[in-house]
This record gives structure tokens, sequence and C-alpha cells, in this order.
């Protein structure tokens, strides 16, 4: 108890909402574009780097992971993997209808793993084929409520 | 072309690319497709949508004598075929992103009707709404033909139960009527 009055750590609770790194997880069976989004979603003209919001290059920075498309069982262990690889506290946002349902790619179709929240627990749902980029943005933003949520039970 | 180009390309010196998105509206594209949903008053459940749905989003449910169209835009492809094959422009794809949640379960748009049982066998097999567009629509074009009354008398059996037209002579009767009638279309 003693700890979460300590500055560090208020710091980090401050340091973690002001500046959430995203890492981007494509899941195999997708058509790209929800990828082609995301990358719209960080350009200048929505311009999320002044949320404080921006892409990493390696999962082990990320706070939150931007999972697209249809799980195939290629990619299951993959992913995993990048799940694993992700610090606690994290956040997984499920961007586009493949990664929600599995969209027209179904889930019975011989290379596919079952949806994205059958192998990670996702914790936003972004819909559209492929969503806007306000919608993504407005996705990430819930997602840092959650870890919000999760760095003061940490703590 | 090239004059509107150099235009886009100056107006940027003047204002900010960036939108000012939270506190601004979002600028949606013509014709943009976002989220189907349903119009419960012009829906009258003939399930045209649910058919033409390549990913399956659009789910029909009959209970209690009940049908239930359930658009679940967690799994729609935004293609706007269901639109397009409305007869009554019930279902449209509205000018707006679906809101990220929390579950899944969310994005959905339903609509209830209520249905007619059939005269025969007691399932039941269309829903009242359907039923009157269909008598509407047969008076307009074979009024000459059929009766109103006949049409009720007839649109009250089911469809597994109108295979067995042999049982039914008055059926016969109508069908070899409205053959007759479309000769040139039919034969």
């Amino acid at each position: 108890m003693g700890l979460k009055k300590c500055f560090l750590c208020s710091l980090a609770k401050w340091a973690r909402k002001k500046s959430v790194w995203l890492y981007h997880a494509p899941a195999g069976g997708l058509c790209n574009g929800c990828d082609i989004e995301i990358a719209a979603a960080i350009t200048p003209r929505y311009d999320v780097e002044r949320f404080g919001i921006l892409l990493a290059p390696s999962p082990r920075h990320a706070d939150v992971i931007l999972v697209a498309g249809q799980m195939t069982k290629h990619s299951k262990e993959r992913l995993l993997r990048v799940y694993q690889q992700v610090p606690e506290p994290k956040a997984v946002v499920a961007i586009g209808s493949c990664a929600i349902s599995g969209n027209i790619f179904t889930t019975d179709n011989y290379p596919v793993a079952g949806t994205v929240d059958q192998v990670i627990p996702v914790d936003v749902y972004v819909p559209g084929c492929p969503p806007k980029p306000e919608a993504i943005i407005l996705g990430v933003v819930k997602a840092i409520e959650k870890l919000e949520k999760r760095t003061a039970e940490s703590i | 072309m090239k004059s509107s180009i150099v235009k886009e390309a100056l107006k940027y010196f003047v204002n900010p690319v960036t939108e000012a998105f939270p506190a601004a509206k979002p600028y949606f594209p013509k014709k943009y497709r976002g989220p189907p949903v349903y119009d419960q008053d012009k829906c009258m459940g003939c399930t045209a949508c649910a058919h033409v749905c390549p990913a399956d989003a659009i789910t029909v449910i009959v209970k209690d004598g009940k049908r239930a169209l359930e658009v679940w835009y967690g799994k729609c492809t935004f293609c706007a075929r269901c639109e397009e094959s409305c007869p009554v422009d019930a279902i449209h794809l509205m000018e707006e992103f679906g809101i990220p949640s929390e579950d899944k379960l969310v994005f959905k748009s339903t609509v209830t009707h209520d249905m007619v049982k059939c005269r025969l066998c007691g399932k039941p097999f269309i829903t009242i709404k359907h039923a009157e567009w269909v008598k509407k629509n047969l008076l307009e074009k074979m009024s000459d033909v059929i009766g109103s009354e006949e049409i009720d008398f007839f649109l009250t059996v089911c469809r597994d139960c109108r295979h067995e037209i042999e049982n039914i002579p008055g059926f016969r009767k109508l069908l070899i009527r409205v053959l007759i009638k479309g000769e040139k279309v039919w034969v």
C-alpha cells in the first residue's frame, strides 16, 4: 500500500496514460484494408502523436496491441508470442470485422483457428470493414481507460 | 484536373492538414457505407437481405410466432447488398462509423414481426406485413384474374402445403388461370 503514494509510481501512471505505444500485429488472414487504415490513423491528417500515441517497432516497447484480421493456424503461435512479450499492464484492440467474428472468412474455414478472442483476451472491439481511422483512435482511447485501471491494480 | 491538385496543395499552406478529430465532426465521403440499420416501420420481414448477405451477418430467427431479423455489423462486409436488394428501402447503411465497444455483441440492429399461421398445417410461415405487401402487388398487376378474397384465401397456405397442390383443387384452377394469362411470358 505504501507503494501507491511513491512519486515514481504516480509518474509511471501519468506517463502510461499520456504516452501509449502501439504494436501492430496482423493476425494472418486479412486483406490489408485494416492495416492501411491503421497506417492512415497515424498519419499527420489524424496526428495521434498529439495524444502521445505512437507505433512501436517491437512488442517489448508497446502497451497496446492492435490486432487486425482473421486468426489463422500459422499465425496463432506468433500472435501468442507477441502477446506474451508485451509487458504488463497491456491491452488488446481487435480491429475490423475479421478480428471480431471472421467476416466472410467464417470460423469453420480450413486455415482458420477461430477468432482473435479465442486465442488472446481482447479488450476493445472496433467494428468496420475497414473501420475509419477515427474509430481506431476511439478504440485506442478506450483501451487507454482499461490500461489506467490495470495500472492502478498492479501498483 | 491539374488545377484542382494545385488548389488542394495550396490549401495546406493556409490551414493545417490535421483534422481536429474529437472536437470537429469527421468527414464522410460521398456514398460512404457505414453500419447497416433497420427501419422498423418500413421493414416487412421478407428476409431478402438475409438471403443476399455474403458474410451471413443477417440472421433470421422464428420463435413464438414471431420473426426476428438481426444484423450484426461485427460480421458485416459493408457491401450494401442488403440495401440494394430491399424492396421497400427498410435497411440503410448509415453515414457514421461503428463506435468501439468492449462487448462485441453490441453491434446489432434488430426488427421483429408478427407472423401468419398456415391454414392447413398451423406453422407460422410469413409475416403479416409481407402478406399485405404481396396482396397489394398482386391486386395491382392481376386484379382481373384474382379477386381480393381469393388472395386472402390462398395466401394463408404455407410453401410446404402449396407443394402438395394436387390436394387443393381450388389452387390448381387458380394456377391454370394465371398461367393462361401470362402465356407469352412463361411458355
